[in-house]
This record gives structure tokens, C-alpha cells and sequence, in this order.
């Protein structure tokens, strides 16, 4: 498995592999029950995805090409074969119409706390512990508005955003409920008028474009339901550089004026770990299976029954 | 000397295939992929046998699953000391228990185990949870061996399921 964290956002991810239904005025007149990624996540060397007839994948520029983009500006779109991989091996693509230009920079967000991972401990003797590493890659939830109006932002594909630095988090005690949570920039961009979307809409996304680093950890107020249980013993641990498939409801928020919230979607790396330390007997708990399954989602360590 | 156990191994695996009388098959099948990558890690007294029951057999297809064998792959310091059984989850309390790791064993306090079956040859259903459970014995300072090998009949196809989690054994406390 390739590494990987991956967040979406509420309404619409569900996997980088799921197509993600284009709207309408999105999709252009010729193609509304076209059924592509939007936006799209693409690893060089795989097979490029197929887009419909008039229309083009194009590529983002690097991190640091994006973050220099001034306001009001274009972004500089690449063709995939020229593109440079973040540093998690992945390029960001848009599908778009031929003739559309690039989108424009409009607003700009930075240091926005998004949830990276979860982990609970609901008794004493189980220490969590959650490392965020080098060339994590970190897929955020791309949102999109015909209006840009407040709150008129869906969810519609997703972009990778990568590390390119490691830190580790203060580790916690049980009983604790963590969300580990890192910093993330994030943008609002225009996207003119194309002709060929017969609508000629101006399309608003919000997505986001770099890493800001920097770590906080939420504390819930509870810990989800897992009834799949398996016995641990004293002084033994569990450390899972994966959590494929769980998805976090609230990964991310952007307040007004666009009030965008990210769900997250966590997997596919070794450079992020979540950890729990039995200092004495207790169990690993998941809630779809158990952690010795194949998709055990949210992981919560208990006492013994 | 090595070459040669290569070679058996080789011609044990092919064997087995044939025996199975089925195609082989490089798709998921019913027990899905692996869930990810994972590392446990649990203290056990050297060349004692403990209980090995971390993984779980989860037939999500609609076929029935016929398991053809267990087996570790190349285990450091770490032997598969009694033969491989699926015992059914322990329901208590609103969770569905799996045996996990460091029991004695035989885990005779388990509630289930008086249900367990050989694992070889044993059906799992559509829908239908088994616990994967064996012995295993440390037999070196730090022990260490992936998953285990499950291959499987399902649908007229032979597959390979290993879980992404590998396991570690050592003598007093991981840290």
C-alpha cells in the first residue's frame, strides 16, 4: 500500500478511486451524466484517467510555485507530463474544458487546523502516541460553488498536499479521546466562464494548496462505538501506519464567507503512525472489524472485559 | 543446501495449487486485501508457546471460502509451534471478541475455543467472522514474521490473503 493520508470533504468523498459525479453546470451540457473525477489526484506512471471529448487534464504547479501565485493572479497550469510530483509522489490535476483558462486566485487562508488522524485510550493504562512524517501526503477536499456565496460550497474531488517535515506529537495518557491535527493552507479560486459549458458560469473552488505545519490535539467528549475487541497484554503495543478508509467528519473548517467543512480521510503511509502502548492488559478496538481485519477503521483502546 | 529449500518449497507451493484443482487468481477475493500496514508487538517468555489470535478471517464476497493453508513466510526468531485453527468471535456485552495475542496456550479459558475448528479445510461463509488463531513460540532475544499466509479456494479460484500486520515478540516489554 502507498502512502498516503487522504481527507475529503463532508458531502462527497469517497475514495480516490470513486468517481465523483460531476453537476451539470460543471460538466457541460455535452456531458451531463458524464461521471469523472473533477479533481483528481495522479501518481506519474500510472495511466492517466480519461476525460471527454473537448476537455484536458491539466496539472498544478508545485507547493512552492503555488504558494508564490500573488491574488488575483492565474494559476500556472502545467500538462501532466511536465508536472513535478509533491513530495509524496503525486500530482494534482483538474479536468476542465479545453478552452477554460486557468482558475485565479481570489482569497487565501493559512494555518487552518485540519484533523490528520484519531485515537482514543477510555481507560488508564493505554498511552496513544502519533507521528506525522516527511513526504506524508495529506489529500484535502476540494469544494465547489457556482454561486460562491456563503455556504453554497460542495464537495467535489480531492488534492494532494504533502509534508516536507516530520513531527512527532506530546504523547497522551488514557483515558483520552485525540485528533491529531496539523496546519494547512488553504485558497479560493475563480474559474472564468467557459463557453463550452453552455451555462457560462463562473465556478468558485476552494481548496488547499500547501502545508503549514504546526500540531494541536482536540479532545472529544467521547469516543466512537467499536465492538470488534481483541486482547492485548500488559506491556505490549499496536502501531498502525495506516487507517485506510476512516473518514473524519469534520477533518477541516472554513468559516465565512464561504463555510466550507472538510471530513478526512486517513491511509496509506508509513510516515504517519498512530500508536497505543498497553502498560497493562486491555483491547484494541475497531469499529468496523477487528484491528486484525481488513479494514478495522477507527481504532480505540479499552480495558479487559 | 538453501538453493535446495527454495526449490522444495517452490514445487511444495506449485503442488499444492494443483492440488487444490483450481486456478490461481491475482485479484482480491472474498477476504478482501490486506487493511493496511500495522506492527504489534507483545511479550512472551522464550520457546513458550502462546496464543497467535490477532487475525480475522472476514468472508465479505458470496461464495464460500475453503481455507488450503496457513502458513508464515520466513519468520525471524519466531516459530509457528502447533497447527492453525478458526475459532468463532466470543459475543459479550454488544462486541464481537477475537482471541488477540499473548494468551497461553492452549486458550481453554476462551469462551469459544471449545469451538474451534482445523483451519485447514474449514469454510468460511458469506458474511461469516473466524478468528484465525495458532501457536507461536519465540525462539531468539526478538522474534519477528509478517502475517500468515491464508490461501484459499473461493468461486473455482485459489487466492492468497495476508493481513498487513506484522508481529513482533519479545522477551519483557516493547516499548
Amino acid at each position: 500500500m502507498q502512502g498516503k493520508i487522504k481527507l475529503g470533504v463532508a458531502l462527497g468523498l469517497a475514495s480516490l478511486a470513486a468517481a465523483v459525479i460531476v453537476s451539470p453546470a460543471i460538466a457541460g451540457a455535452s456531458s451531463t451524466s458524464q461521471k469523472l473525477p473533477y479533481f483528481i489526484q495522479w501518481k506519474p506512471g500510472t495511466k492517466l484517467p480519461s476525460v471527454p471529448h473537448g476537455w484536458r487534464l491539466m496539472a498544478e504547479p508545485t507547493q512552492a510555485v503555488m504558494a508564490k501565485v500573488k491574488i488575483g493572479h492565474r494559476i500556472p497550469w502545467v500538462t501532466p507530463a511536465k508536472a513535478t510530483p509533491n513530495t509524496a509522489g503525486i500530482v494534482n490535476l483538474e479536468a476542465a474544458p479545453k478552452i477554460c483558462p486557468p482558475p485565479i486566485v481570489r482569497k487565501r487562508w493559512r494555518k487552518k487546523y485540519t484533523d490528520v488522524a484519531q485515537s482514543y485510550a477510555t481507560v488508564k493504562g493505554i498511552t496513544l502516541g502519533f507521528t506525522y512524517g516527511n513526504g506524508q501526503s495529506s489529500s484535502l477536499g476540494v469544494g465547489i460553488s457556482t454561486t460562491g456565496a456563503d455556504g453554497s460550497f460542495t464537495a467535489d474531488g480531492t488534492n494532494s498536499v504533502s509534508t516536507d517535515g516530520s513531527q512527532t506529537y506530546p504523547a497522551k495518557h488514557g483515558p483520552s479521546f485525540d485528533h491529531w491535527q496539523t496546519r494547512f493552507a488553504y485558497e479560493e479560486l475563480e474559474q472564468d466562464p467557459c463557453s463550452s459549458t453552455k451555462q457560462g458560469l463562473t465556478l468558485w473552488y476552494v481548496q488547499a494548496y500547501q502545508w503549514d505545519a504546526g500540531e494541536r490535539i482536540l479532545h472529544p467528549s467521547g469516543a466512537p462505538g467499536t465492538p470488534h475487541c481483541e486482547y492485548y497484554p500488559g506491556h505490549s503495543t499496536f502501531t498502525k501506519t495506516t487507517t485506510k478508509a476512516t473518514t473524519f467528519s469534520a477533518g477541516f473548517s472554513i468559516g465565512s464567507p464561504v463555510s466550507f467543512n472538510g471530513s478526512a480521510q486517513t491511509g496509506y503511509t508509513a510516515t504517519a503512525a498512530v500508536s497505543f502502548h498497553f502498560r497493562k492488559h486491555g483491547e484494541l478496538c475497531g469499529a468496523h472489524t477487528q484491528p486484525g481485519g481488513k479494514d478495522p477503521g477507527v481504532i480505540v483502546g479499552a480495558g479487559p472485559k | 543446501m538453501r538453493s535446495r529449500l527454495i526449490l522444495l518449497g517452490a514445487l511444495s507451493a506449485t503442488a499444492a495449487l494443483l492440488t487444490a484443482g483450481c486456478s490461481s487468481s491475482s485479484g482480491t477475493g472474498p477476504l478482501g486485501g490486506s487493511g493496511g500496514q500495522a506492527i504489534e508487538c507483545f511479550p512472551a517468555p522464550r520457546d513458550h508457546t502462546v496464543t497467535q489470535g490477532f487475525y480475522v478471517l472476514q468472508n465479505g464476497g458470496k461464495t464460500d471460502v475453503t481455507v488450503r493453508s496457513v502458513r508464515l513466510v520466513k519468520p525471524r526468531g519466531i516459530v509457528m509451534a502447533t497447527k492453525a485453527w478458526v475459532v468463532p468471535p466470543w459475543y459479550s456485552k454488544g462486541s464481537q471478541n477475537a482471541l488477540g495475542v499473548g494468551y497461553p496456550y492452549p486458550p481453554v479459558t476462551w469462551p469459544t475455543w471449545k469451538d474451534r475448528r482445523p483451519a485447514v479445510g474449514a469454510v468460511v461463509k458469506p458474511n461469516e467472522t473466524l478468528n484465525l488463531v495458532f501457536g507461536v513460540a519465540r525462539t531468539a532475544t526478538k522474534g519477528t514474521s509478517a502475517a500468515p499466509v491464508v490461501t484459499y479456494t473461493a468461486g473455482g479460484n485459489t487466492y492468497t490473503w495476508q493481513q498487513g500486520t506484522t508481529f513482533v515478540m519479545v522477551a519483557r516489554n516493547c516499548s
